[in-house]
């Protein structure tokens, strides 16, 4: 670990101290490895712009040579250091608006600088049907190679997950440090993510997870991918930041349409109308970003299956109309329908609606 | 003169034989009772001396002095005035009453000499006849429930100058006549029916299946889907009760004071709704003396707990061990009992707070932690015990007005009566009755699947992200569906289908 790296990681453990302070302090050195020579500009700086408190633990710690201490810590922990300056820093993240100074990193790193990366990213209030849309675009993503970005929240980002963690191409944002992985509520896909693909965060182990995190952390989505899947959202909803970060940093921005009235879309259906690419299908996003992505091969299906499938396809959901329709008994129904189900054609909603999937 | 009369005392479902010795003679005029009698016991003394001198008979002023026997067990309850009048009619040596000991006397006495009804009649003659004991005084308030017990002469009186009229044989009673239990009377009486649910096709398989296997069910669903309305139906689709099952709910019901004075035996299964703020001890029994609680009551039926997440996360805990051991031990200071509860348990819930959650075109306004916290009312090892969780989703106008025929509740019920049939042949050495009840051993032995079917459900675990205690309740369900079918095996079309009963709870 060299000086500027160390530099850094010293200024990022100064916990309290804004981040534009942080980021004024190294603009302010020509190189930030001149922290440890000559301290006094950043005394000099913290005085002048912020308290003198800060200015007070700033060289406090520094006659103590607390980085010496943090160093150790850092260099025994469990966890890796990639700084702004570190080499293998990912150069999608370099160029963009406050950049995150270091990023706290568990699992495999060389991730950061995958070739190609997609971020998918959607609200935790997600209907059933585009929970499963959401899972096989990042199955069907990851498994070709192309590395999945998301969160760790319940809903969208855990269908990403769980459609991505088994090929290791999978990259988790934290918004909280790695001490408050176990308050997590999808804490054990978040270990699975450690030992098969990457986790990071750009804050240090001991800063919890607190809700203006949120907003703030979706800009390593827009930063670090290509593009970004919406795959729902409210008016109110975070994923917004996300879709207006992607929109500052020039990436692509794709989302799935919902009918009229449906509330968990509302999101998606208004980036369409600005210009966001409307998204059926896995193939619509390799189009555009230029992804090379095997299509699956789905499952043949029988000819009773076929049948019932077609009526699904013509828009008959409700089983009572199915029955009508095939003429079947509800007993030889349900079981075609758990067929369709497994083999992925269609999702049956909260509303036990069949919903066709392809 | 010393007098004995036999009479009861309850505890818990059984009753003990009580002997009500009277002594009356010369002395300083009292009366005392002894033999560790609560209150209601001892003011029966005040009931008692009323009841003599209004019914015209003589009450002389002497040293009375009653014990109750066995001393060392507590009586409850006023169904020992009977006795003690009686004995000390005899003890008075007034009257002809030669052959009182030979009969069992119960019951409480009013102020005018009149017989009044007692709870716990039924199970109090069904120990007596067990211990030998064949000729029985009762009110006649009580004769329905007393007339399906046979065997036995059972005398249901109004007064007590009738009692004293048969004892001293002035005048001829007839004995109480016997009943014969006959399935039919349970038939036709239900107030609702399955063919009033319009719609909710799946949903009504789905509790098929669960009626025929037992499974506890638990429906989720938005305000006014129907979710009451199907439950009300499941008594009238589960199988007739036996005679030994009809005898184990009218106990209960008789202790707790609930029978009906008109029918005399439960016929209908019982559908016991409490209301969602009932405490622990009203649903599974306590208070000083022990009383059966709902799930108790429910014994042989239904136990309907509509919202179920609004119940009390300790009260819906109380409920595992029950469902587990179908028996619950009620231990308080005054007594330990065990109370049957073997109930199918049918809950039903909202998808969230709001009712909203996850419907396509209705907005939910609960934030994602008052959902999880919602949900978390039921605990895994709770759901663990609820085989078949199904959605049900509210039915369009057009369906209610449709004129499409639905199944009668009759129809369902035959199919349901076959399949318990095939459970009970087949489960007749492992003490169990239904595919609900199965444990890791019962399912290695009798829900071998192939390899096909193997094959599915590992294929659905991958594709719908089921938990991996999905897994023995899907087997389960499957076993129905398959004596539904009349099938040994367990097919993929059973599997499949039993698959299609989870929701996304």
């Amino acid at each position: 670990m060299n000086d500027r790296e160390k530099a850094i990681i010293y200024l990022d453990f100064l916990t309290h101290l804004e981040y534009k302070h942080k980021r004024n302090i190294i603009d302010l050195y020509d190189d930030i490895g001149n922290l440890f020579k000559d301290p006094s500009i950043c005394y000099d700086y913290l005085l002048e712009n912020a308290s003198p408190n800060y200015a007070k633990t700033f060289i406090d710690g520094f006659k103590l040579k607390v980085y010496d201490s943090i160093i150790n810590e850092v260099e025994n922990g469990d966890y890796t250091i990639v700084t702004e300056q570190s080499d293998n820093y990912p150069t999608s993240l370099k160029n963009i608006d406050f950049r995150p100074i270091c990023l706290y990193c568990k699992g495999n790193e060389s991730l950061l600088n995958a070739k190609y990366k997609f971020s998918i990213v959607g609200s935790r209030k997600t209907l059933p049907e585009y929970l499963k849309h959401c899972q096989d675009i990042s199955s069907s993503l990851s498994t070709s190679g192309v590395v999945v970005i998301t969160g760790v929240a319940n809903g969208a980002d855990k269908s990403a997950i769980l459609g991505a963690i088994d090929s290791g191409n999978l990259i988790l944002v934290l918004a909280g440090g790695f001490n408050y992985i176990d308050n997590e509520q999808n804490r054990d896909l978040i270990k699975k993510a450690i030992e098969k693909g990457l986790v990071i965060t750009e804050y240090p182990p001991d800063i919890p997870t607190l809700a203006y995190h949120y907003p703030i952390r979706n800009r390593i989505f827009a930063g670090l991918s290509q593009g970004v899947l919406i795959c729902s959202g409210t008016f109110k909803s975070g994923t917004k930041y996300t879709a207006q970060f992607a929109e500052n940093y020039n990436k692509d921005l794709f989302c799935l349409p919902y009918s009229i009235n449906c509330n968990s879309g509302e999101l998606c259906n208004k980036l369409i109308k600005d210009g966001a690419y409307l998204t059926e299908s896995v193939e619509d996003i390799c189009q555009v970003c230029n992804f090379n992505v095997s299509k699956k091969q789905k499952v043949p299906l029988t000819d009773v299956e076929q049948a019932v499938y077609n009526q699904i396809k013509d828009g008959v959901v409700k089983v009572e109309l199915l029955i009508e329709k095939l003429n079947l008994k509800v007993y030889e129904l349900i079981p075609l329908l758990s067929s369709l189900e497994i083999k992925g054609y269609v999702i049956k909603n909260n509303s036990n609606e069949y919903i066709n999937l392809l | 003169m010393l007098a004995k009369i036999t009479s009861f005392a309850l505890y818990g479902l059984e009753g003990l034989p009580i002997s009500v010795e009277v002594d009356v003679f010369n002395g300083m005029p009292s009366f005392e009772i002894v033999g560790l009698a609560d209150t209601a016991v001892k003011e029966s003394k005040e009931r008692v001396r009323s009841a003599i001198k209004n019914s015209g008979k003589h009450f002389r002023n002497g040293k009375i002095t009653i014990n109750l026997a066995p001393a060392d067990v507590k009586k409850q309850g006023a169904y020992l005035d009977l006795a003690i009048a009686v004995g000390i009619l005899k003890a008075q040596g007034e009257e002809n009453l030669d052959d009182v000991s030979d009969y069992v006397m119960l019951g409480e006495l009013s102020l005018d000499g009149s017989l009044r009804g007692v709870n716990g009649i039924m199970p109090m003659l069904i120990s007596a006849k067990s211990l030998g004991y064949n000729k029985f005084i009762i009110p006649k308030e009580n004769e329905f429930e007393a007339s399906y017990i046979n065997g036995t002469t059972i005398y249901a009186l109004n007064s007590l100058s009738e009692v004293v009229e048969l004892l001293s044989k002035q005048k001829e009673f007839s004995k109480l006549a016997e009943k014969e239990y006959s399935v039919s009377d349970c038939e036709d009486n239900y107030t609702y029916d399955l063919s009033y649910v319009k719609g909710q096709a799946f949903c009504k398989r789905a509790l098929e299946v669960a009626v025929a296997g037992g499974h506890n069910m638990l429906m989720v669903g938005p305000p006014g889907a129907g979710k009451t309305m199907i439950a009300k139906c499941i008594p009238t689709i589960m199988p007739d009760m036996a005679f030994v099952e009809a005898l184990e709910t009218t106990k209960i019901h008789s202790v707790a004071g609930l029978l009906n004075n008109k029918e005399g035996i439960i016929t209908k299964r019982p559908f016991m709704t409490p209301h969602h703020t009932a405490t622990n001890t009203a649903l599974i029994g306590g208070g000083p003396n022990a009383l059966p609680g709902i799930i108790s009551l429910a014994h042989n039926g239904v136990l309907y707990l509509d919202e179920m997440p609004e119940y009390t996360r300790s009260t819906l805990e109380s409920l595992r061990q029950p469902l587990e051991d179908r028996v619950i031990t009620v231990s308080r200071a005054k007594a330990s009992i065990q109370y049957p509860a073997s109930f199918m348990l049918c809950g039903s819930m909202n998808p969230c707070p709001c009712g909203n959650y996850g419907m396509k075109d209705k907005i939910c306004n609960c934030t994602m932690s008052q959902i999880t916290k919602y949900k978390a009312k039921l605990s895994a090892p709770l759901l663990d015990r609820i085989d078949i969780q199904v959605t049900v989703e509210g039915v369009k106008y057009d369906d209610l007005t449709s004129e499409s025929v639905e199944e009668s509740s009759k129809s369902v019920k035959r199919r349901v009566n076959l399949a318990r049939k095939i459970q009970l042949e087949r489960f007749k050495d492992d003490n169990i009755t239904t595919n609900a009840q199965m444990s890791e051993k019962h399912l290695k032995k009798y829900c071998k699947l192939n390899k096909e079917s193997e094959d599915i459900i590992r294929t659905s675990f991958e594709s719908l992200n089921l938990s991996a205690r999905a897994r023995t309740r899907i087997i389960k369900v499957a076993r129905t569906i398959a004596d539904l079918d009349f099938s040994e095996n367990i097919l993929p079309k059973h599997i499949l289908e039993a698959i299609g009963y989870r929701s996304n709870i």
